[in-house]
């Protein structure tokens, strides 16, 4: 099946199913959907959809489309794993026309960790002076 | 002691030409094009510092969803203009600017200002180990 397509239209993009998405994946870490329709509006989005145009996989990247990135809310559906669909994410984020100059592209997520290292990223360096105010609940 | 400087968001208020000329010179974006900076500029939530006349004389941007992420970088006074405590009422308008509130990620980068952001509730991060990055560091960098 080689039916996916890579989209970052937001008018091809079914918000409301993404927010439910986060919510059963990333349920601790998901924001209300209010907060998510106004962090949707100020993100670059990369979907998979199928031929049908449902959404398969989705990842979000906060950007100033010139020198960093944060990439999060990643996930693939249950029902179409095992078809290398977060690689396809990854790929259409560093062939984005928009993203060649990004000197930063940050992530954090310790499950999806093997994968992210296939795609070039590295662990922060312990000694490497990052500082965050982290809410994990909100 | 003086509070003739002023804080804005107004982009229309940057100086460019001064914001990368301070910025070229700086460790994290040495070398930064012109057109590279104005984009990020462009794509982000600047804060200028500003003499009573109106001169640039310090910046920050902040790179947000507004509403779940932030990033703070581009940070600095001039050199002329320090020891009057610019740096911490930069980092309190950031803080406190409306839409930067109830976020669930606020991150930085510093080499050696941790003092001045502890001060605002900024820490390092607990688990670097869930923390990744594609970083060029020598990205705008010209060859010699």
């Amino acid at each position: 099946m080689d039916a996916y397509e890579v989209t970052s239209d937001p008018a091809r993009i079914p918000r409301e199913t993404v927010h439910k998405a986060l919510l059963r994946m990333h349920s601790c870490h998901a924001p209300s959907a209010e907060v998510f329709a106004a962090a949707f509006v100020n993100s670059v989005h990369f979907a998979v959809l199928t031929a049908r145009g449902e959404l398969a996989a989705y990842a979000r990247l906060i950007t100033d489309k010139a020198t960093f990135a944060h990439l999060c809310d990643v996930f693939v559906l249950p029902e179409h794993r095992g078809q290398h669909l977060s690689r396809k994410i990854i790929e259409a984020v560093f062939a984005h026309p928009e993203l060649q100059s990004i000197r930063q592209l940050t992530h954090v997520d310790n499950e999806s960790k093997p994968f992210f290292q296939h795609s070039g990223f590295a662990s922060t360096p312990i000694q490497e002076p990052v500082l965050a105010i982290l809410r994990p609940q909100q | 002691m003086t509070t003739a400087y002023e804080i804005s968001t107004d982009p229309a208020r940057l100086d460019r030409t001064a914001i990368h000329a301070a910025l070229t010179r700086m460790y994290w974006c040495e070398g930064i094009p012109r057109e590279t900076l104005d984009k990020a500029i462009d794509h982000s939530l600047p804060f200028g510092v500003y003499t009573a006349a109106g001169a640039q004389v310090g910046f920050a941007r902040v790179v947000t969803d507004r509403a779940t992420f932030a990033y703070l970088c581009d940070v600095y006074v001039l050199e002329s203009h320090r020891g009057n405590g610019l740096s911490k009422r930069l980092i309190e308008a950031i803080t406190a600017h409306p839409d930067l509130q109830g976020l669930r990620r606020f991150s930085l980068v510093t080499r050696d200002a941790h003092t001045l952001y502890e001060q605002f509730g900024f820490s390092p991060i607990a688990n670097p180990r869930g923390h990744m990055e594609i970083l060029r560091p020598a990205l705008y960098k010209r060859p010699l």
